[in-house]
């Protein structure tokens, strides 16, 4: 009887799971593997053919000090966009499931960001930046808009999470949505009765059940950012000089532009184990927190 | 009590539309320059047009053979979000059910998946598939499509899947339907919004994606809207007037997915289907 | 929910149906009807039709196009060359804009689906040198018949010849004639501009009367591929001096800030840096903009190439009349630089020999030769406003006043070879202009400027 039932079992795995994991492992997990294979190669797309080198390529990935340099503006501009992108997704959920006119307008409105794809953005804020807010900064006076954001090395960065914040605030806003929504009726009446109001009701009830969104929603945003190319590529280009070059764009043109592909293909595994660290220890931290609410 | 209320209202709605504004801003200006000459649109992004022509709509829709190109995304976007919903959904429900060791691990590396940036396997991806001689064919691209989009899907389902109640389930099992049945009749159903929030997720990261198509598809039969558009890029800069209306009718199609998504995910929602 | 995924089902189905049936009509869409260009040398003055598969087999080539500007204007080309030889059909892979060429020319090389032409810079066709096909007097006689001199050099590299050039370009200081000829009382003469002192004296005239000197473009392509370029280029008339001066950069043996030649440029330099339209926000780096400004008459003079017209052509109320000024780097007019502009051979033709099948290959090295030297071909370049290098091009061309502009420097053979720019990749000029960049914004001085190109170098093998 048990065998029978394991056979089943073993029946349904390959109803239900096969499938997927099925294309899953042959478009990402085999290229990923022969990626990770081509690491200890001198391979390169122009001429193919491979020699085994050792770990000579991770050697020159580590001793890259740029790479290490735009792995520090990239963890800044992560934490940055991840905070600021979730607190606004956060508010404009909050926003739009309380009792509000014109309701799916504002909706599709937030959303709108995110229909256009990430290239074509970034040549719209661009004129937003160099055209828009300067001439606001020349009528008025205002020193810090006088000149372009996009310029200064500094405020360049601050450019990308501004306007990755703008793009991701939307996108998240749906998934905080379904959150908020799937929050049951009777306890938020049951918060009402109590009286508890306003800012009370959102940080003693709302937040502790919508964990399991934060869990996504943040996962989401720091794996993304993470990887964030078209919009760095478009926005700034990684100018003014490499200031604002995210890491992936940092990969790519020592992959693809300096010709050395398997040194790049090294840093992007690296940047894997980084962004995979930091990644799951905040869902194990998010976890706990959500078994003690 | 009542005083209160009406002031945090009218402030809510004053905050929500003033960042409404603010998020449509680049929409607007996409709007506007869609009408307007390119001359027009650098001396002044801002301006309004000066009239109203529809001559930069007819030229992208020429230029970019938008009847073939709008085809070949639809084909290509409905048939891709459909197996990535039906495989990764099924996947998921397998995988919070069944709590063996084999689940977490693959629950794990479907995870650790979504933090591989593309451009890392693209290269031995087209190696992989170029050598088996698959290259330059759409079902190939879909396939591809399934299987990038598994991990998000069933990332975002494994999460939701968990709130359904298993005494449903047992009921139904009770009631005598094999486990599929019980999935199709039970569970899925249950999901309703969730289904709508990742389809419109996936609808549109296909409809949008340029890099992986333009390494798939080579033929120009076979372009998709965003393959096309490359006719308004130019060495150095963009050809703006007519991109900026060749993007909104690109974009339509999912702007009315979207519009017809988004009640789904509310009126679902709201029925209470979930926990 | 059972009607819902019937529903599903239904619609993807009917999707399936589409699918196949739009796969019967693909052929059909390259027949549309191109251009008729006037007068036209037919397609059967094009070279031997002996290589050209018999019974109607119908042989399909690829076209890698990096130069983006044109992508329609080849999609037009490639539509009547297929109306005239109905058995080839020439496909374009457009690329998009930037860094994303080179990932996807790798990409297609990867998989296996090569290109059968690239239309690249010459640095790529160096790197991809193994897969090319070799240009002979058999397989494309018309380029040893029509090119211009040294063309087949310009695509020879280890005595192979690789690549077809289709056009030549010129680069320095495009100057707004009517705006110069305005402040100058109507004759001013370009040849006077042949010292850094008659720059500056120029520059502060145009100044004086209320307009800015000149308008450079902070992008780290223009200052670096081309500006500082430049300094290589100046080493001497052949392109094997350049090169070894960068070999001498790169083992060490020289360093940049030794070279009187960089450092006159980088006089120079400074001196347009301080009459620059954008010094206020100097790195704002907008092309049209830029080229608006210009053309408005708001800047003298713009470093930039006759490339700038494919913008410009496109602009009501701009004046239309351009030349150019060298970019004098000392006090000695007799100083190479300092009366001639260079001359850049910016995109090469090169044919793969790694995927095709030599039908495909004599296929393509047939269909350059009609794109290249058949009147007819050569007519949808020249419409685009491109200078060709070929003897056979007709002399009743109206080129707009930029082209024109580097032909009169041409046809006084006062030229700077720019044979150096095969050796400037886009890491190069993305990695050494940003020093260009930052040195302009005084984010860095001379000295770190001249560290920073000597590390670069070094740092090549």
């Amino acid at each position: 009887m048990k065998e029978k039932v394991r056979l089943r079992d073993i029946g349904s795995f390959s109803v239900f799971v096969l499938p997927s994991l099925f294309v899953f492992s042959a478009v990402l997990l085999a290229p990923m593997l022969y990626g990770v294979y081509l690491t200890f190669t001198d391979y390169n797309p122009i001429h193919g053919a491979s020699n085994f080198v050792g770990f000579q390529n991770y050697r020159e990935a580590l001793t890259d000090t740029v790479f290490f340099r735009q792995l520090g503006i990239t963890i800044r501009y992560v934490i940055f966009s991840t905070i600021l992108s979730n607190l606004v997704a956060f508010i404009l959920a909050y926003l739009l499931t309380s009792k509000i006119r014109l309701k799916g307008l504002a909706r599709t409105g937030f959303f709108t960001p995110n229909l256009i794809g990430g290239i074509v953005l970034g040549f719209i804020w661009r004129l937003i930046f160099s055209n828009v807010l300067t001439v606001l900064g020349q009528q008025f006076d205002i020193g810090i808009l006088s000149t372009s954001f996009l310029t200064h090395p500094d405020r360049a960065i601050h450019a990308l999470i501004i306007v990755t914040v703008w793009q991701y605030a939307g996108y998240l806003m749906i998934i905080y949505m379904a959150g908020f929504m799937s929050i049951p009726k009777d306890v938020q009446e049951a918060a009402s009765i109590d009286r508890a109001t306003g800012l009370r009701k959102v940080f003693s009830i709302t937040i502790p059940l919508m964990v399991p969104s934060f869990i996504i929603c943040l996962f989401i945003t720091i794996s993304r950012t993470f990887m964030t190319y078209d919009l760095n590529l478009s926005l700034t280009g990684g100018d003014p000089f490499g200031s604002s070059r995210l890491a992936t764009m940092h990969i790519f043109q020592m992959a693809f532009q300096g010709g050395r592909f398997a040194v790049g293909q090294a840093q992007a595994m690296i940047l894997f184990v980084v962004v995979a660290v930091i990644a799951v220890s905040q869902v194990l931290l998010a976890k706990r927190f959500e078994v003690e609410s | 009590m009542r005083k209160y209320a009406l002031i945090n209202s009218i402030f809510k709605h004053i905050f929500t539309y003033l960042l409404l504004i603010l998020f449509m801003l680049p929409f607007y200006l996409m709007i506007i320059n869609s009408f307007k000459t390119n001359q027009e649109f650098i001396t002044n992004p801002f301006s309004l047009p000066s009239s109203i022509s529809f001559h930069n709509y007819i030229r992208s829709f020429e230029a970019m053979d938008f009847v073939n190109a709008f085809t070949n995304s639809l084909i290509i976007t409905v048939i891709s979000v459909f197996l990535i919903l039906l495989t990764s959904a099924m996947a998921a429900y397998f995988l919070v059910r069944f709590k063996w060791v084999a689940s977490k691990v693959i629950f794990g590396i479907f995870i650790a998946s979504m933090i591989v940036p593309f451009q890392a396997v693209m290269i031995p991806l087209v190696s992989i598939y170029g050598r088996m001689e698959l290259l330059n064919n759409r079902w190939t691209l879909i396939f591809m499509y399934a299987g990038f989009g598994q991990a998000f899907a069933v990332f975002i389902f494994h999460g939701f899947v968990k709130n359904i109640p298993v005494e449903m389930e047992e009921a139904a099992t009770i009631d005598g339907c094999g486990r599929l049945r019980t999935f199709f009749k039970i569970v899925l159903p249950m999901l309703k919004p969730v289904i709508s929030t990742v389809m419109i997720l996936q609808v549109l990261w296909i409809w949008n994606d340029f890099l992986l198509p333009s390494l798939i598809l080579l033929s120009p039969a076979q372009r998709t809207l965003p393959l096309s558009l490359f006719t308004f890029f130019t060495a150095f800069s963009v050809d703006f007037s007519p991109l900026m209306a060749g993007i909104v009718l690109t974009i339509l199609p999912i702007l009315a997915v979207f519009l017809l998504l988004q009640k789904q995910i509310v009126d679902g929602v709201m029925q209470g289907a979930i926990k | 929910m059972k009607k819902v995924i019937l529903l599903v089902s239904a619609v993807v189905m009917m999707i399936v149906l589409l699918a196949a049936c739009s796969d019967d009509g693909n052929g059909e869409s390259v027949q549309q009807p191109g251009t008729t260009p006037q007068e036209a040398g037919n397609a059967e003055e094009t070279q031997d039709t002996a290589a050209q598969p018999q019974d109607g087999e119908t042989v399909t080539i690829t076209f890698f196009n990096t130069s983006a500007e044109i992508n329609d204007v080849f999609e037009e080309m490639f539509a009547r060359y297929n109306e005239l030889n109905p058995n080839v059909i020439v496909e374009l892979i457009p690329t998009g804009i930037g860094g994303g060429q080179q990932e996807q020319l790798q990409a297609l090389y990867a998989g296996g689906n090569a290109p059968t032409i690239l239309n690249v810079d010459p640095v790529n066709v160096i790197e991809y040198a193994v897969h090319l096909a070799e240009f002979t007097q058999e397989n494309s006689p018309w380029l040893w018949t029509y090119g211009a001199e040294g063309v087949v050099e310009a695509g020879t590299f280890d005595g192979r010849v690789l690549g077809a050039p289709w056009s030549v370009q010129g680069f320095g200081l495009l100057y707004n004639v009517r705006v110069v000829n305005e402040i100058f009382g109507g004759n001013f003469d370009r040849n006077t501009i042949n010292t850094q002192d008659a720059l500056r004296d120029f520059l502060e005239t145009v100044e004086a009367a209320g307009v800015a000197g000149t308008l450079l473009h902070g992008a780290n392509w223009s200052m670096g591929a081309h500006f500082l370029s430049l300094a290589y280029a100046l080493q001497g008339t052949a392109s094997s001096d350049g090169i070894n001066f960068l070999y001498s950069l790169m083992d060490g043996t020289q360093n940049i800030e030794d070279c009187p030649i960089w450092r006159g440029l980088m006089d120079t330099f400074r001196m347009l840096v301080e009459h620059n339209y954008n010094r206020n926000d100097p790195l704002v780096a907008n092309y049209d903009q830029d080229v608006l400004a210009f053309g408005e008459g708001r800047s003298a003079t713009m470093f930039m190439g006759d490339w700038a017209w494919s913008v410009m052509g496109g602009f009501q109320g701009v004046d239309q009349e351009y030349g150019f000024l060298p970019v004098p780097w000392s006090n000695n007019p007799n100083d190479y630089g300092n009366t001639q502009i260079v001359m850049v051979i910016p995109k090469l033709n090169a044919v793969d020999a790694s995927r095709s099948t030599p039908e495909q290959r004599q296929a393509a090295f047939d269909f350059l030769g009609w794109m290249h030297t058949d009147p007819e071909g050569q007519q949808f370049l020249l419409d685009a406003g491109f200078f060709m290098p070929f003897t056979n091009v007709r002399d009743d061309i109206e080129y707009n006043s930029m082209v024109q502009a580097t032909a009169w420097y041409a046809d006084q053979g006062r030229t700077i070879n720019f044979g150096v720019f095969d050796y400037i990749s886009a890491d190069v000029w993305i990695e050494t202009g940003n020093l260009m960049l930052q040195y302009m914004s005084g984010f860095i001085t001379r000295d770190q400027l001249a560290e920073g190109i000597n590390s670069y170098w070094r740092a090549q093998q």
